[in-house]
């Protein structure tokens, strides 16, 4: 389990070396990115070596390359432009868990609504050479060691052989096709039984990953969760109205001073 | 396997949500700051994924949903917010506001100013309308402002000056 | 309905005292008088007329008034006792105040602090009456302390005058160190009667006089050194607030105060106070002579000296305060005389009756010096004016008759009274035991009398005789006073006159004093002719010898006897000075030393102890420090410390 600190350790080490602030210096530059590539290599290590998780690989590879761009970028249009890496590096990894719709949402939402938001707000904003605020990072030492507690521990908790993830097995909808026949012949009492788990005790044998549908999530959404859309909903309304009144400009009383 | 993947897709989610850690406690612009906080729900919302599929069911897709909208709201919201506090201060540095401190603790140590200017060597590049050959480009010519510089080598041209 | 009228007494002026005080925060200055004349004109109907009604009754009056206390078993009653001690007292005391109420009119017309003046006025009249009426000995104490109070708000009303403050504070003193023996003797007494039979649950009832002297018998038989011990300890109150040797040296800085103020408090009540108190616990002192030894001794050094001192003062207040002070000692001769068998009904009759008189005169006294005052632009020191009878001539005539009762000329009043308490000294001078004691007393009561004359003729003389001279600070001043400041004047000037005559040899005081109860015995009382003769003498020549001073200067070549008495008298016998150097030097060095002790050492290490939270909250506070990054850093510390922690367990 330890083992599995080694990539975080690097991958910290590598940030703080990449840093700008901490040591200015090409070497270290290059010993930052060194050290990057390293601990994606060395987390290759922990994956299954089939194809399907190669590719997974690949794609936290550009994410976390995205996010560390994010990281230490000194212009913050090259920052948001890491983050947008990270994001369709995170959309591709939401593809190949068939979890169509979210990844098309979390590209159009993320990719396409917030950065541009975000742009437009640097736009107006940002002034037109660097700032102390733009060079300058808040101990970045303290915050790598912080991050790293914290992706260690998670990580540790995750892969411990104590941790059992169960299935849950309840009476939500699963993904089993058979659960999704239309309603005439559809029996409740066999949603129930429709459910396969997919890893039994024995190990391997049992395992059949049925993907999921963009229909099925819809019919979930609007015959399970019809609270939440709605909700949702009403929160987005007045996030919108929020958002207008928060960035009004200050009505100008007769005497010039704002209100 | 498919727990290892699990595992994995956990892990990684836990990756993008450190970095947006890293990011957020670093960062000191404000906008940098909300594009940190957006990194960490994506790497909430990979997690989610992951436990739908691992469970096989829509109940992780479903919060995915539910935590975009929140996440989109709390975009809007908080961009609106940053634009009226530049309106106040005129900066996006996040340690302009700590009138609610409770010691008198100095401002935020300045960087040398070596340090933001030496990186600031543009190329400069003939302004259009002139003939390069003509007026040979000195360095007394500030490419991003379009103003001249006084300095040597500069002869000024009766056919009016650059826009 | 006497009832009510003994009652009305000390509240007429508590009336008009909570009227002024109300009137006070106004800045009144117009009918701030009102309320206070119209109450004491009521309080003095009322004492007449429960003189003329005999409101004493067979064995003095008793009206219950106010339940004050009652805890447990202690009740507390503020009841009055009318007798005729308490009404011959209370008659001069409201009849006085009344005089000096009408002339304080005008004379304190222009101060702003005229409705201040006129309600501590009342408040005073209100605790002296309530003192006289008193029928418990720890009531008496209260108003003691309430007559005291407002002598010092009074002596100190211009306050802002440094002098003035200080001399206020410095009588309150001198009599707080006399009032904490009489608080012992108060203490120790009720202490006492609790050994007889006659103690009751009630811890207060025991002061009552009359359960006082109920006791008073067991207590000699048994006790007799606890009883001449509290007796020893309620001399010195008396002492304290009466203004003998040792603790006259308030007195004179007293005159500070505006004239009418002296005129009452420091000539004509409240320094008679502790007579009063002599004499209401006379069954007492009758046990205990030697008390009242020391009490004689200690009245003829001060009158002694108070004339010594009178003699070569150049204020002419001074002069006058120097003289109560004298003639105070007389009365506490006359009391002292008690010590011998069977004559303390005499020499409390004596006392009184001289207590009586000297209140009128010396009140005249008092009030025409404030005339001369007035006129003479706050001027008072005698060598920067002279002869002003023609510039003041009623005010001559007014003190004429005071000054001439003062020194005890025949008919008027001074000289009955003092040949009274002369008659007691002869008197008490025959007896085996203490007779040698009341023979030096006697001469120098003789000698006193002389003096007493010698400086009053000084004072008189040089003051309205001689080349006229007024001073500068008169300006157009220079007039007589008006006729409200003069008519009460008059009145006294006629009391000053009559009283003696009508009280003296008609034995009319003593008859009445013996309806009270503890006055009943009759002694012996001897007219000695020689003793008026003699002191009739002594006034005419005091007269001429004060005249002579006054008009001619002593050369300076005199004997150096002399001046060296001239020079003691003038620098009031150097007790000021040495009270100052062997009291208050000590007590100020002892109470610097240990204010420096309370301020560095006790509050440092209290400061010290209370700045130990705060260097934690210096700590604490450098995390709040006003900055998103600083709070964010620390919620992430938390949260991986949590995550930490969670994962750990």
């Amino acid at each position: 389990m330890l083992s599995m600190l080694v990539p975080i350790i690097l991958g910290a080490v590598g940030y703080l070396l990449i840093q700008h602030g901490v040591v200015k210096s090409q070497a270290t530059f290059a010993g930052g990115l060194v050290a990057i590539v390293a601990a994606l290599l060395f987390a290759l290590a922990f994956t299954p070596g089939t194809f399907e998780s190669t590719i997974l690989m690949l794609f936290c590879a550009m994410a976390t390359g995205g996010g560390i761009g994010f990281l230490t970028a000194r212009e913050p249009v090259y920052a948001a432009l890491g983050f947008a890496t990270a994001v369709l590096s995170i959309s591709g990894v939401m593809f190949m868990q068939s979890a169509l719709f979210i990844a098309a949402a979390t590209m159009i939402v993320y990719a396409g609504a917030t950065i541009i938001i975000f742009l437009f707000v640097l736009m107006f904003a940002q002034q037109t050479d660097l700032r102390n605020y733009d060079v300058q990072m808040n101990s970045p030492i303290l915050a790598a060691v912080i991050g790293a507690i914290f992706l260690a521990t998670i990580t540790i908790c995750v892969t411990s052989s104590d941790a059992m993830l169960p299935i849950r097995s309840d009476t939500t909808r699963s993904m089993s096709a058979a659960a999704y026949r239309p309603a005439a012949a559809a029996d409740p009492s066999s949603v129930n039984a429709a459910t396969t788990p997919l890893v039994t005790e024995e190990g391997e044998a049992a395992q059949q990953f049925v993907p999921s549908t963009t229909s099925g999530l819809g019919r979930s959404l609007y015959t399970d969760y019809l609270l939440s859309v709605e909700l949702a909903g009403a929160v987005l309304l007045v996030a919108t109205i929020g958002a207008i009144a928060l960035a009004q400009r200050p009505i100008e009383t007769q005497k010039g001073t704002p209100a | 396997m498919n727990e290892t993947i699990t595992q994995n897709l956990l892990v990684f989610g836990g990756v993008l949500f450190s970095m947006g850690l890293i990011g957020f406690l670093t960062r000191r612009s404000l906008i940098l700051m909300f594009l940190s906080l957006e990194l960490m729900l994506s790497g909430v919302s990979v997690n989610l994924i992951a436990f739908s599929r691992h469970h096989q069911n829509y109940q992780g897709q479903i919060l995915a949903i539910m935590v975009l909208t929140i996440a989109a709201c709390e975009a809007a919201i908080a961009l609106a917010l940053v634009v009226s506090l530049y309106r106040r201060k005129a900066t996006l540095d996040v340690s302009a506001w700590d009138e609610l401190s409770e010691t008198l603790m100095p401002k935020s140590v300045e960087v040398p100013s070596e340090l933001v200017a030496a990186e600031m060597e543009f190329p400069k590049l003939t302004p259009s309308g002139l003939d390069p050959m003509e007026r040979p480009i000195s360095a007394s010519f500030d490419a991003r402002s379009g103003e001249m510089i006084e300095g040597e080598n500069v002869k000024h041209s009766e056919a009016g000056t650059h826009a | 309905m006497l009832n009510l009228f003994a009652w009305m007494v000390p509240l007429a002026p508590l009336a008009g005292c909570i009227s002024c005080a109300v009137l006070s925060f106004r800045g009144d200055r117009k009918i701030a008088h009102l309320p206070a004349i119209v109450s004491l004109l009521f309080s003095a109907l009322f004492t007449i007329c429960l003189i003329i009604f005999g409101a004493q009754g067979e064995k003095g009056l008793l009206v219950d008034g106010y339940r004050y206390l009652n805890v447990g078993g202690l009740t507390l009653d503020i009841s009055l006792k009318v007798d005729t001690l308490c009404l011959c007292l209370l008659s001069v005391v409201t009849c006085i105040s009344a005089m000096i109420a009408i002339y304080s009119r005008d004379y304190m017309r222009d101060d702003p602090g005229y409705a201040r003046y006129y309600a501590v006025f009342c408040g005073f009249v209100f605790s002296m009456t309530m003192l006289v009426l008193s029928h418990n000995l720890l009531m008496l104490y209260a108003f003691w302390e309430g007559v005291g109070t407002c002598s010092y708000l009074l002596i100190g009303f211009w306050f802002r005058k440094p002098s003035a403050a200080k001399a206020a504070t410095k009588a309150f003193l001198v009599n707080r160190v006399a009032d904490c023996a009489f608080l012992l003797g108060i203490l120790l007494l009720a202490y006492s009667i609790g050994f007889t039979e006659f103690a009751s649950s009630n811890f207060f009832s025991r002061l009552d006089f009359k359960n006082i002297f109920e006791a008073l018998p067991f207590l000699a038989s048994k006790y007799p050194e606890l009883l001449t011990t509290v007796g020893f300890l309620l001399m010195i109150g008396a002492i304290g607030k009466s203004a003998q040797f040792p603790f006259h040296v308030w007195l004179p800085d007293a005159m500070e105060g505006p004239t009418p103020v002296s005129a009452l408090i420091h000539a004509a009540t409240m320094v008679t106070a502790g007579v009063y108190l002599m004499a209401r616990l006379s069954p007492l002192f009758e046990l205990t002579p030697s008390v009242l030894s020391a009490v004689a001794w200690l009245g003829g050094i001060t009158a002694f000296i108070g004339a010594w001192m009178a003699l070569f003062q150049t204020d002419l207040k001074r002069v006058l305060a120097y003289s109560t002070v004298s003639q105070l000692g007389y009365l506490f001769m006359a009391i002292g005389a008690g010590a011998v068998r069977d004559m303390m009904v005499i020499a409390v009759v004596a006392a009184m009756f001289h207590l009586v008189t000297h209140a009128f005169f010396k009140a005249l006294l008092f009030l025409s010096a404030g005339n001369v005052m007035h006129a003479m632009g706050d001027v008072i020191d005698m060598r920067r004016f002279s002869g002003l009878r023609q510039v003041l001539p009623k005010t001559n005539i007014l003190f004429l008759i005071g000054a001439a009762a003062l020194a005890g000329l025949p008919p008027l009043a001074g000289f009955f009274s003092k040949d009274g308490i002369l008659a007691v000294l002869y008197q008490a001078s025959q007896d085996s035991l203490y007779g040698t004691q009341f023979t030096v007393l006697l001469i120098v009561g003789f000698t006193t009398a002389l003096m007493t004359a010698i400086y009053t003729s000084r004072a008189y003389f040089s003051t309205f005789y001689g080349v006229e001279k007024i001073p500068d600070e008169a300006g157009h001043h220079a007039h007589e006073a008006t006729n409200v400041m003069l008519a009460p004047m008059v009145i006294l000037a006629i009391g000053a006159v009559v009283v003696g005559l009508l009280l003296g040899p008609t034995h009319g005081i003593a008859n009445y004093l013996a309806l009270t109860n503890e006055l009943h015995a009759h002694g012996e009382h001897h007219e000695e002719v020689w003793v008026m003769v003699a002191s009739a003498i002594l006034a005419i020549l005091g007269i001429g010898i004060g005249y002579a001073l006054a008009r001619v200067e002593p050369s300076q070549s005199t004997s150096g006897a002399w001046v060296a008495f001239g020079d003691f008298g003038r620098n009031r016998l150097y007790i000021d000075w040495l009270y100052d150097v062997a009291i208050v030097k000590p007590m100020e060095w002892i109470s610097a030393t240990l204010a420096w002790f309370d301020e560095k050492v006790i509050d440092a290490f209290a400061m010290r102890i209370a700045s130990v939270p705060r260097l934690f909250g210096l700590v604490g506070q450098r995390v709040q420090n006003g900055r998103v990054p600083g709070y964010s850093f620390i919620t992430a510390i938390g949260i991986a410390a949590l995550a930490v922690w969670i994962a750990t367990r």
